[in-house]
């Protein structure tokens, strides 16, 4: 039965087509000429907050996409996400949904657009891949390390398209990448990327839970406390159960953006030194070309190489670099929605996000603990440090697990 | 094994110690004498009902402190008395869920008894943390301990949490017992099959094996998870073959999901033999195995790449498109032979896709297949133009040079110059420059734009050669900016203006005339002396010239002679120009105090004749900040042909409260008349909120 409806929507045949633009367009230039029903990209929206909502609308601004769900276990916000949906489409068929399980469970979905906390990213993620779907995942894309890996593991187990959210690393930087990739600033000594700290415990006070709000199905895999009303409007980033705190919001977008024009993309430190206020005055990253990263120091992004520095002077380069960016049209969102016909890699494939969200949670236990860690980038451990190696993951609270 | 006896363990190494240092022993000693005592005293408060999370920060950093690499006697003293308190009956639960919490972290074989007895606490959160702190605690104990509780609890909701931390811990000694509850319903049974694909041994794998022939629905879709990540684990131990053998076994099942695990395994698993398998795929015509199939393509050596790319011929057409796609995307050269074969299909979609292709694959002797079907229409067209564009093969930039200069037809050469550009071949610049001589303007226009992104310092004089042969307006302004551009890339700013000074030293009079303004975008000392020269020059042109440089100067060094020109000309159009150009030289950079720009708005002030150069003052007034600006914008406030810039501006200006606090009796008084005379709401709720008191 399923093979039919595969057949049907000729999943894979305007592969040619959807490589005919020539430039890149922005998402609202691709509004006329819908592609027949039977060959869109169904999509869900499971986590509808600000974030989840404002891609939804991104996503929405395709023509290729038709959203047909949207899921929170806050009531109000999936159905004013279901009434944006509908009201785009002038139809009522968008339904709402407060587990995600009941999405992953529809065989007419193709992708779905994971916009909840951090905690909830892996287990959606990974069952998601489970059930067939593709997955855009907003960044940070994992809580912890070894959630990045089992995530990156459950997308290789079912052959899925995986792209991260972080559409700052190519978006924000214009031509920086390039210069900094293609050797204008020369070896690439130091780099200063700036996010706010890390996460802490949290000690807000116990308020009843309102009509409307599932708060056992918020909270899912984090250990449980009281409800408060700030953690369902967007105020969970400071607290550890649900987040790694700006480390991993501007941080996933920076550090990401950092490593990308650094080449180290596809690896990660092997120190991380937390500041020490004598010969750290920050904390520091170090690779394994030398390279030496640091949390603060600069506004954004600030790179220095032998030959200059950028933002500062630099000799400048008008070469052509050969390097990944995103494929098909209408940024980082048209990337995913092409590579999912394609079954190309993403520009921030899950590898990719997990190298750079692995950064900013190193950078937090260093924090944490505050001691230095040495990490084997390849076999994802903490060396010499059993107790630090602990944080790698979390068990879940019960009855989630990866 | 009890804590005690661990302590006992530890003592016999602190004794070792004494004898290599006695000093690091009485270290040691002291501090774990100092963590008793922070204990005693932040007991209380960290059991506290309010006010307990100073001291359980307080503690949890001498916890994560004591877990350091060389603390040991440390972290087993933390952990002795948080066990010690877990025992105690009159600890509360939200106590012991912290101290749990904690254990989660640093707990080893001596807390494990411990927190072992807290599994059967009455209340659920105190349980649960106890779970997590086994589940992430090292011991082999703690297995022990999970899987005798296991034994003990009937309840399947008791159950599965249970189960949850032993696939956390993933310990090959909780197979058996797993396997055991493989056979249980949901959501016991699925939750064991998640736990034996952590696991995944072997022996999980058998038991994962037989258990998928009776499971369906969702336990079946859990058990071949697990199962693939058995595959997965055999994989990564370098064990292909029973990898291969697991994929193989679920790449006939009934359910999707698992078809497209096992093929994913198995292409992993036989790279050999990807390429067979992903064409015996695609000619299957399955469309969601072709997605895993067609993913897979990015990850083939070359060799497998040339089978695949044999293979392309007998593909039914759509599925060659699809094919050609990832054999572009994944640029191997080992493709380019059956992609070029696939230039000449009858297939129109196919044809496109191949040219596509060619711009992953392709080469310098792919070049004139792209060239001519750069003469086409529609998608072939497009796709040749990105693949020019786009592909990376060397010796390509001089191949299109070469081809852009035996082109004959204007719009085509400027295809290629378009191509040139957005390749960023640099090497093109030199014939570039003679293109902007072209007869042809299209050509000329665009070949100029293109070495504004291409050219470096050694074309600046050609690009001015060009530059002064143009005569339409636009043309000569398109120009300029593309000069501008070049010399804004030569690293060091004070060097930019050298190579169109060099030109201008040479040039004609007439010449000149046309290249000060172009001089003005990059300034510098040696440019405003010409601009000086030109502004006293009885050559109308040259004059004309240096006064076109005033309005266009980058930054505000150039004050000073506007200022004077609006002072010094009797001309009233000349003048209001001055005044707005002094308005607009105040609000770039520069190293003016507040006190000299206003000094010179007063001046600019006293020169306009018109409101709108008026209000435009009293607009600039803002940058210029101190209580004189105030005071000088308020004496506008009566004039009602200027209230509202006045009052705007002051607002502004009075919005900091470094200007502010100082002067707070004059500032309300000002705000006061402000909040009076305008018309704008929120200006005048801005107003109130800079009063003193608010």
């Amino acid at each position: 039965m399923q093979f039919s409806r595969s057949s049907r929507r000729q999943f894979l045949q305007t592969a040619g087509t959807a490589m005919a633009f020539p430039y890149v367009l922005t998402s609202s230039a691709l509004g006329g000429n819908r592609p027949a029903a039977s060959e869109r990209i169904t999509m869900a929206t499971i986590g509808c907050g600000g974030q989840g909502t404002g891609d939804m609308q991104g996503f929405l601004g395709f023509p290729q996409v038709q959203m047909v769900a949207t899921c929170d276990p806050v009531t109000e916000h999936r159905e004013r996400a279901r009434t944006i949906v509908n009201q785009h489409y002038k139809n009522e068929d968008c339904k709402s949904y407060n587990d995600f399980r009941d999405v992953l469970a529809r065989p007419d979905i193709d992708a779905v657009l994971i916009g909840t906390p951090d905690h909830w990213h892996a287990i959606i993620t990974i069952e998601a891949c489970k059930h067939g779907k593709d997955v855009y995942c907003e960044k940070p894309e994992c809580l912890t390390i070894k959630e990045g890996r089992a995530m990156a593991d459950a997308v290789s187990r079912y052959g899925r398209v995986f792209s991260g959210g972080s559409q700052r690393v190519l978006g924000d930087y214009g031509d920086i990448p390039r210069l900094v990739r293609g050797g204008a600033l020369g070896e690439i000594q130091e780099i200063f990327v700036d996010c706010w700290g890390p996460s802490a415990d949290c000690y807000l006070e116990e308020q009843p839970v309102p009509a409307g709000v599932d708060w056992e199905m918020w909270l899912g895999p984090a250990p449980y406390r009281p409800f408060h009303e700030s953690l369902i409007k967007g105020g969970f980033r400071p607290y550890r159960d649900y987040s790694g705190g700006g480390m991993t919001d501007w941080g996933a977008h920076r550090y990401g953006a950092a490593m990308f024009a650094a080449g180290l993309h596809h690896t990660g430190p092997v120190e991380i030194i937390p500041p020490d206020g004598n010969e750290h005055k920050l904390l520091t990253y170090v690779f394994a070309n030398g390279t030496k990263m640091y949390h603060g120091g600069t506004n954004d992004i600030t790179y220095k190489g032998t030959k200059g520095s950028l933002p500062g002077e630099h000799p400048t380069s008008i070469d052509r670099v050969d390097m990944e960016g995103y494929k098909g049209e209408g940024g980082i969102f048209g990337d995913f929605l092409h590579c999912v016909r394609t079954r190309e890699l993403p520009f921030r494939n899950i590898e990719v996000a997990h190298r750079a969200t692995t950064v900013c949670h190193l950078g937090n236990i260093a924090y944490w603990l505050n001691r230095p860690l040495k990490w084997d980038p390849v076999a994802e451990q903490i060396l010499g440090d059993p107790e630090a190696n602990r944080w790698l993951d979390r068990p879940k609270r019960d009855p989630w697990t990866l | 094994m009890s804590w005690r006896s661990l302590m006992f363990g530890a003592a016999g190494g602190l004794l070792i110690q004494v004898g290599t240092g006695g000093a690091v022993v009485a270290a040691q000693a002291q501090e774990q004498q100092t963590l008793q005592a922070s204990f005693t005293e932040l007991l209380p408060a960290i059991g506290a009902t309010t006010g307990y999370d100073q001291a359980q920060q307080r503690w949890q950093e001498l916890c994560w402190k004591a877990a350091a690499p060389g603390h040991e006697p440390e972290r087993l003293e933390a952990c002795r008395l948080m066990t010690t308190a877990l025992g105690e009956k009159q600890t509360p639960a939200q106590t012991k869920v912290w101290f749990l919490r904690q254990l989660e972290r640093i707990g080893r074989g001596e807390s494990v008894a411990a927190t072992a007895k807290e599994l059967a606490a009455t209340d659920s959160q105190v349980r649960e943390s106890a779970i997590r702190a086994l589940a992430n605690n090292p011991d082999p104990a703690a297995n022990v301990a999970l899987l005798s509780t296991l034994k003990t609890v009937p309840e399947a909701a008791a159950r599965v949490p249970l189960i949850n931390a032993l696939g956390f811990r993933r310990e090959a000694t909780s197979v058996a017992e797993l396997g055991e509850l493989l056979r249980q319903p949901a959501p016991v049974g699925e939750a064991a099959a998640r736990a034996l694909g952590k696991i995944a041994t072997p022996e999980a794998a058998q038991i994962l094996t037989q258990a998928l022939k009776a499971s369906q629905g969702e336990a079946a879709l859990q058990i071949t998870d697990a199962l693939v990540r058995c595959g997965q684990r055999q994989l990564a131990e370098g064990k292909a073959e029973p990898a291969a053998q697991v994929g193989q076994s679920l790449i006939g099942s009934p359910s999707l999901p698992a078809r497209l695990a096992g093929l994913e395994l198995v292409l992993q698993a036989r790279p050999e033999l990807a390429a067979r398998t992903i064409l015996q795929v695609l000619a299957a015509g399955q469309p969601q195995e072709a997605t895993v199939a067609l993913g897979y393509v990015s990850r083939l050596n070359s060799k497998s790449v040339a089978t695949l790319a044999e293979g392309l011929v007998s593909l039914p057409e759509p599925t060659k498109v699809q094919l050609l796609h990832a054999l572009g995307s994944r640029r191997d050269g080992a493709a380019r032979g059956a992609v070029v074969t696939a230039t000449k299909s009858s297939d129109a979609a196919v044809r496109a896709s191949a040219l596509a292709a060619l711009g992953g694959v392709g080469d310098v002797s792919t070049l004139p297949i792209l060239v001519e079907a750069l003469g086409q229409e529609g998608d072939a067209a497009n796709a040749a133009r990105r693949s020019l564009e786009t592909t990376f093969a060397g010796g390509v930039d001089a191949a299109l040079v070469d081809t852009m200069k035996a082109t004959a037809d204007p719009g085509r050469r400027t295809q290629f110059i378009e191509i040139l550009e957005r390749r960023r071949a640099s090497l093109a610049a030199p014939a570039l420059l003679e293109e902007v001589l072209s007869p042809e303007a299209g050509v000329r226009r665009r070949a100029m734009a293109a070495l504004g992104n291409l050219a470096s310092e050694p074309q600046i004089e050609g690009m001015i050669k060009g530059l002064l042969k143009t005569t339409d307006p636009a043309e000569r302004d398109e120009a300029r900016n593309a000069i501008t551009s070049v010399c804004s890339r030569i690293a060091d700013p004070a060097r930019r203006p050298e190579p169109l000074l060099r030109v201008y030293s040479s040039a004609s009079e007439s010449d000149k005339s046309g290249l000060l303004p172009l001089l003005a975008r990059l300034g510098g000392p040696k440019t405003l002396d010409l601009v000086r020269q030109g502004l006293k020059s009885s050559d109308t042109d040259r004059k004309a010239a240096a006064q076109t440089a005033l309005w266009i100067w980058p930054d505000a060094s150039i004050s000073t002679d506007i200022l004077a020109l609006a002072e010094d000309t009797s001309d009233p159009e000349l003048k209001t120009r001055a005044v707005q150009g002094l308005c607009r030289s105040l609000s770039l950079a520069g190293n003016l105090y507040a006190s000299e720009k206003l000094a010179m708005l007063i001046r600019g002030m006293k020169q306009a004749n018109r409101d709108e150069e008026r209000r435009l003052v009293l607009d600039r007034a803002r940058d210029a900040q101190t209580i004189e600006s105030v005071r000088f914008v308020a004496e506008s406030l009566d004039n009602p042909k200027l209230t509202s810039q006045a009052c705007a501006s002051i607002v502004d200006l009075l919005h900091r409260p470094e200007l502010r606090d100082p002067n707070q009796a004059e500032a309300n008084k000002v705000l006061d008349r402000v909040i009076a005379i305008t018309k704008d709401k929120s200006l005048a709720e801005r107003a109130k909120s800079f009063q003193k008191g608010n």
